[in-house]
């Protein structure tokens, strides 16, 4: 005889805890060429293109200063719906001076490469930004090490083109270990170069070619966007 | 650009290099966290060392001259030539020094022209003082300035800072004129003057203070003086108090007072008394249990004709078990709360109910309580006379009254003009009731009425049903819930009652004042009271003989009872054995037999009563189903009977009762499958009405409420699936489908549970009730339907029983009366008896049994869309059902469109159908194929109103319903992004605010701070350098003071050892040698 004493299982489980306390992601900019210079009278973000000279005169390396891929790869994430739908929990910028950038996710960058240095120029220099419509610190030098801001449980991931392990992004995310443990993506803004790190848990590499910083963060929004289901 | 830099850069790094060399511990340079390339900072690095050693040289320039010069009067000033200058040579100063003399002469007044004020005056000679022009000497006071006052004292001078000056300024005088005025005053007063002046000045002074001080004293003593005074006539005793004592200044306080006069008015004016102690209830059971025994003994005397004699002794026993069947009545129950409670609450209901049946239905051994009767009947006379003329004012017993309660009575009894009219009002009522009663029931005994309700409901079915014992079966209504109904107007009836017993039993006054309270809004509950006395009196008044006399004669035998019933009735140990001893026996004596039983066996007499009540339960529900299994009519009194009994033993044996009725079940749902599975038996898996029955019952005993429950779930699960499974292939079915619909509806309607099959099967016997052909067969649906093949069961025909006499309207429409139901089914299922078949089996294709039968449908269905009400799937549950009514209603409709087209075959009341050639073409193995068929108006009028109904709830909740939209395609509240501020070209330090004036005004603020803070850094090093100064100062008198110290030591020491040695300086080393 069916029924009786002994209630099913159906029915003494409660609503299904879905959707709202789903983890975060966080992502950290590694090696940034974020560099002001004063270039005459004026203070300027030191690039390859304007400033090849200047930066041979001082003894640097013109290929290695490329903010613009910052700029891109900061772009990729805030304009993602992953950071729309308020998924993106913290962005870090790591410069390859040592200086812990923390950018607010929602920030709207200047779309154009000349007002991002400018931003950049007087975020270097007066080490915080604030918006023109309120009162939040959008952009913040912070003091390091970017670990103290991670949630304790986090997940940290560094990508690297030559890690051992290639993986799919969307399986790797949709993995059952990944769970709703907050996740860390350590991406590189450099040219040349390997994150050098000893806080990352585990490097991945998403494709069997070097990818550029804006695409690989792409393919990583896109493989969480899939995951949560935002469209 | 480039170019040029570099080249400028380059020859500036090759001075730097030259110029310092770098000594690294005095760098001191500030390492920046954010460096920026190709700009310099001013102060970036610099050599402490170097920058101190300037600083001091500084302050040694400037403040340590100044520290020099401190409280000096006077500063030599060298004008020597070539003093300070060591290069210079004798020769060469004394060179110069004549150069400059002879300077000074050529330049000098002989050659020039005089000055203008000098005149010719001046010449070639001039005042000189020390050799000197005195107007060089002017030159160098002015040079000297104001700070040292040294030999140039000049005139101003003299004028500010000595006795005369300030005479002067009072004077005002501005002119030259005024000036030497001036001159001249402080000459008039002479110094002798002046002190004369101040000298009697300072003696007027003197005199006013004595004489002020006189007056003082003066008034002292006349203070101390009245003082006295009033310490000698004790006026000021009030004010003072012994040292110890602390000041009460507490104001009596209203809640004080108000708790004296409350505590006085507790003390002497007690208005409630303590009543007796309530009885336990193993204490009850016992006094129960004695007086059933007392009453068996008696029973055996009589039976051994010795009655005669125990008179005497009876009246002493019959009081006793009295009060103890009082105590049973009203004290408090066995069960504490809840169901049991309320159970129990209405077995005591229908306990005195019975008792006031038992005096009236004395029988054969009536002889003592004839002999009684006349006395109870006196004393109920006189006591409700003395009630009803307490209110009225001034009763019999006035002398066993307190004054208070005298008192209150004559205030009961105002003169007020509408308590003047109540109690006429109440009297007349009074005395026509009690005449009505009487005559009602004259044949009988006037107790018995005045004891009943007047006119009430269950006086007349009590008056019906006892004297039918054997055959009240038929009369008992729809079985159970019939009695339920009974049951609970007993309650509440009875619910007055104790409250008239509490009122008149405890104390009368109380009862007095409520009932001028209560009399005004229910005339009707007054006169229930004076008869619910006699009743309650024998509670708590036990003084009272007569009354409890009375009361134990009609606690003997109930009526209905035969007398000869046991009183003291073995349990029995098997089911044989109990149904040898009810054998018989009528239903009334099988409930007291019952009641006998559980009363002498109670749980709470303990010892292992508990495991004889459980066999006593399986023993009477094992009886109930026998009973219900019987052939023929149904014994509905004695099912009755046994179920108060079920449900009160029920909570006393809770886990042997849901084991026993869960394996009832469990066999039932065993045989309902076994029954579906074969093909054969499938056609008739209803089950029994014994397992109705006991579905029945289980529904009653246990709570239908719960969500899950070990033997209603079950319960509800047979009745779904017997439902949802039992093929339809005689009518008979159609009433055990009906039957178990409401029961399982029942069970879920408190819980407001939705269940499907009921509603579904309700649709199915809608469905059937469509005259064949009405309307096309319903939509597929995923509910039970009927096939377009299968007979329509409830279609009236125009050949049917009683088709010539529908009900016209829908209070005609007679409901489904169950227990007749039931009795059939069991003679249709039994099938042993041919005769009650084929009578069971027209009686179900009678057009009566069908038209109740599809008005309980239609019922059903309401009732499901109640339990329904503000579900959004409303509509779509009830679209069968309402398709099914619409049908009925149109056919109806459409008959009474084409009334005489065909030759109608009975009255004009009811409407006839012509079958469709459609509906007659489908096969009905049902006996005689329809020639019509016919709807009963009183069918659709409530048809009608149902679908009415049902259809405004499905409107209502079709448009509380919202539109369903695209979740992806929903504009999603997108995170607000914030733009960042920063200027185009930024340079650190720049004030950047677009408000001119509040910038510079910050750029001042910023710079006054800058300034306060340089100054007080400079102060501080200040303070430290003279700090160094003072000390050096002080470390080097002290030095000199220790050098002397040590001179003059040494040069005694030298003397002492001059001293000792002879002359010799210290040097003679006599002694050693001598030592030696």
């Amino acid at each position: 005889m069916s029924g009786g004493i002994e209630a099913p299982d159906w029915e003494e489980a409660g609503p299904s805890g879905a959707g709202s306390a789903a983890g975060g992601v966080i992502f950290v900019l590694e090696n940034a060429n974020l560099e002001v210079a004063k270039v005459g009278k004026n203070y300027e973000l030191l690039n390859c293109d304007d400033h090849a000279n200047f930066l041979r005169r001082h003894g640097k390396d013109p290929a290695l200063h490329r903010p613009d891929i910052c700029h891109q790869a900061l772009l990729a994430i805030l304009d993602s719906p992953l950071n729309k739908a308020g998924r993106l929990k913290a962005l870090y910028v790591h410069t390859a001076k040592n200086v812990l950038i923390q950018v607010n996710p929602q920030v709207r960058l200047p779309r154009t490469f000349r007002r991002f240095c400018g931003l950049m120029v007087q975020l270097l220099q007066k080490l915080s930004i604030r918006a023109t419509n309120g009162p939040d610190k959008l952009l913040k030098v912070v003091k390091g090490p970017v670990t103290n801001y991670f949630p304790p449980d986090a997940q940290r991931i560094g990508f690297s083109h030559s890690a051992k392990s290639i993986v799919v992004m969307h399986q790797y995310v949709a993995r059952p270990e990944v769970g709703d443990r907050p996740l860390v993506f350590v991406v590189g803004a450099f040219a040349h170069g390997k994150i050098d790190d000893s806080y990352v848990d585990e490097y991945i590499s998403i494709s069997q070619f070097p990818l550029s910083a804006a695409y690989a963060l792409g393919r990583i929004t896109n493989a969480l966007e899939q995951k949560w289901g935002i469209v | 650009m480039g170019k040029g830099k570099k080249r400028k850069a380059a020859p500036r790094a090759t001075e730097a290099r030259r110029e310092e060399p770098p000594n690294l511990f005095e760098r001191l340079s500030s390492k920046k966290r954010f460096d920026i390339l190709g700009r310099k900072v001013k102060g970036d690095a610099k050599s402490t060392g170097k920058l101190r050693s300037a600083a001091t040289e500084r302050r040694k320039d400037t403040l340590l001259v100044e520290y020099k010069q401190l409280r000096k009067s006077n500063a030599f000033i060298d004008r020597r030539f070539g003093e300070d200058d060591d290069n210079l040579t004798a020769d060469e100063k004394a060179l110069l020094r004549f150069q400059k003399q002879r300077l000074k002469e050529m330049s000098g007044s002989k050659f020039t022209l005089p000055d203008e004020g000098e005149g010719g005056a001046g010449g070639g000679e001039q005042l000189t003082h020390l050799g000197r022009s005195l107007a060089e000497l002017e030159d160098l006071q002015e040079g000297w300035g104001s700070d040292d006052d040294g030999p140039g004292l000049d005139a101003e001078l003299t004028r500010d800072l000595h006795f005369g000056g300030f005479e002067r300024k009072e004077e005002g005088g501005g002119g030259g004129g005024g000036e030497e005025g001036d001159e001249g005053r402080p000459n008039k007063k002479s110094k002798k003057e002046v002190m004369e002046e101040i000298i009697a000045k300072s003696k007027a002074f003197k005199a006013e203070k004595q004489r002020q001080r006189e007056e003082d004293q003066d008034e002292t003593s006349a203070l101390d003086d009245q003082f006295r005074t009033l310490l000698g006539q004790k006026a000021l005793a009030g004010l003072m108090r012994k040292k110890g004592v602390k000041p009460d200044n507490r104001p009596d306080s209203l809640a004080d007072k108000n708790y004296d006069v409350l505590t006085r008015e507790l003390v002497f004016e007690a208005k409630a008394k303590p009543g007796a102690r309530t009885l336990t209830a193993e204490e009850l059971a016992d006094l129960e249990k004695t007086r059933l025994e007392a009453l068996e003994a008696q029973r055996r005397r009589r039976q051994a004709g010795e009655e005669e004699e125990e008179e005497e002794e009876e009246g002493g026993d019959g009081a006793r078990a009295a009060g103890a069947n009082g105590l049973t009545t009203a004290g408090a129950p066995l069960p504490a709360g809840g169901y049991a409670a309320r159970r129990a609450k209405r077995a005591r209901a229908e306990q005195w109910e019975g008792e006031g049946k038992r005096r009236g239905g004395a029988s054969g051994d009536a002889m003592e309580d004839d002999f009684e009767m006349s006395s109870d009947e006196e004393d109920s006379d006189e006591l409700s006379g003395s009630d009803s003329e307490g209110s009225e004012g001034g009763g019999e017993d006035e002398e066993g009254l307190t004054q208070l309660e005298r008192r209150r009575r004559d205030r009961a009894a105002g003169d007020h003009p509408l308590q003047a009219a109540f109690r006429q009002a109440s009297a007349k009522l009074l005395k026509r009731h009690w005449h009505d009663a009487g005559e009602e029931v004259s044949s009988d005994d006037e107790e018995g009425s005045e004891e009943e309700g007047s006119g009430s409901e269950e006086e007349g079915s009590g008056s019906e049903e006892e004297p039918g014992s054997g055959s009240d079966g038929e009369e008992e209504g729809d079985g159970g819930s019939g009695s339920e109904e009974e049951a609970d107007g007993g309650n509440d009836s009875e619910e007055e009652e104790a409250d008239g017993e509490l009122a008149s039993g405890s104390d009368k006054e109380e009862e007095d004042e409520e009932e001028e309270e209560e009399a005004a809004a229910r005339p009707t509950a007054q006169l229930q009271r004076p008869k619910a006395a006699p009743a309650a009196q024998p509670v708590v008044a036990a003084a009272e003989q007569q009354a409890a006399k009375a009361a134990a004669a009609a606690a003997a035998v109930p009526p209905g009872v035969s007398p000869d019933l046991p009183y003291t009735p073995p349990l029995p140990d098997s089911y044989q054995a109990f149904a040898k001893l009810v054998a018989g026996r009528s239903a009334a004596d099988l409930g007291e037999l019952v009641r006998r039983m559980r009363v002498v066996h109670a749980a709470s007499l303990g010892g292992d009563s508990r495991k004889r009540l459980q066999l006593l339960y399986g023993v009477l529900v094992q009886h109930f189903a026998c009973l219900a299994g019987a052939e023929g009519t149904l014994p509905m009194g004695h099912l009755d009977a046994l179920v108060p009994h079920l449900v009160e033993l029920t909570p006393q044996v809770p886990f042997y009762a849901a084991t026993l009725a869960r394996a009832r079940l469990q066999r039932a749902q065993e045989r309902l499958s076994e029954a579906l599975r074969d093909g054969v038996t499938r056609g008739d898996a209803w089950p029994q009405p014994r397992t109705l029955l006991l579905l029945k019952l289980f529904a009653t005993v246990f709570p239908a409420s719960d969500k899950r429950h070990p033997v209603l779930t079950p319960a509800g699960l047979l009745a779904c699936s017997c439902l949802a499974n039992c093929p339809l292939g005689e009518p008979q079915h159609l009433a055990a489908g009906l039957y178990l619909a409401s029961l399982a509806q029942h069970l879920h309607s408190q819980a407001q549970r939705y269940l499907p099959e009921p509603l579904a099967f309700a649709a199915l016997l809608l469905q059937a009730a469509v005259p064949a052909g009405a309307a096309p067969p319903p939509a597929p649906s995923h509910m039970r339907s009927l096939e377009a093949g299968e007979p329509r069961w409830l279609a009236v025909r125009a050949g049917d029983a009683g088709s010539d006499q529908l009900p016209a309207t829908e209070e005609e429409v007679a409901p489904l009366d169950l227990a007749e139901v039931l009795s059939r089914l069991n003679g249709a299922g039994g099938g042993d008896g041919s005769g009650s078949n084929s009578d069971s089996a027209t009686y179900f294709c009678t057009a009566e049994f069908k038209t109740s039968a599809a008005a309980a449908a239609v019922r059903l269905v309401a009732r499901s869309a109640q339990l329904l009400a503000g579900n959004s799937a409303l509509p779509e549950v009830l679209a069968p059902a309402l398709e099914a009514l619409r049908s009925i209603v149109a056919a109806a409709e459409a008959a009474a469109a084409a009334p005489a087209a065909v030759v109608p075959p009975a009255s004009s009341k009811k409407q006839r159908r012509p079958a469709k050639g459609k509906g007659a073409a489908a096969p009905a193995p049902a006996a005689a194929p329809a020639p019509a068929a016919v709807v009963a108006p009183g069918l659709a009028a409530l048809c009608r109103r149902v679908l009415g109904e049902l259809e405004a709830a499905a409107a209502a909740v079709a448009a509380a319903r919202r539109p369903l939209y695209n979740v992806q395609l929903l504009k999603l509240q997108e995170k607000r992004q914030y733009n960042p501020r920063f200027e185009e070209d930024f340079v650190s330090g720049k004030d950047y605010d677009p408000d001119r004036e509040r910038s510079e005004r910050r750029k001042l603020q910023r710079a006054v701070k800058r300034e306060e803070r340089g100054a007080a850094r400079e102060l501080r090093r200040d303070a430290a350098f003279m700090g160094e100064v003072r000390d050096r100062d002080k470390a080097a008198k002290q030095a000199e003071l220790f050098a002397s110290e040590k001179r003059a030591k040494s040069f005694l020491q030298q003397q002492e050892a001059d001293f000792k040695s002879g002359g010799q300086g210290g040097q003679w080393k006599g002694g050693k040698k001598g030592r030696r």
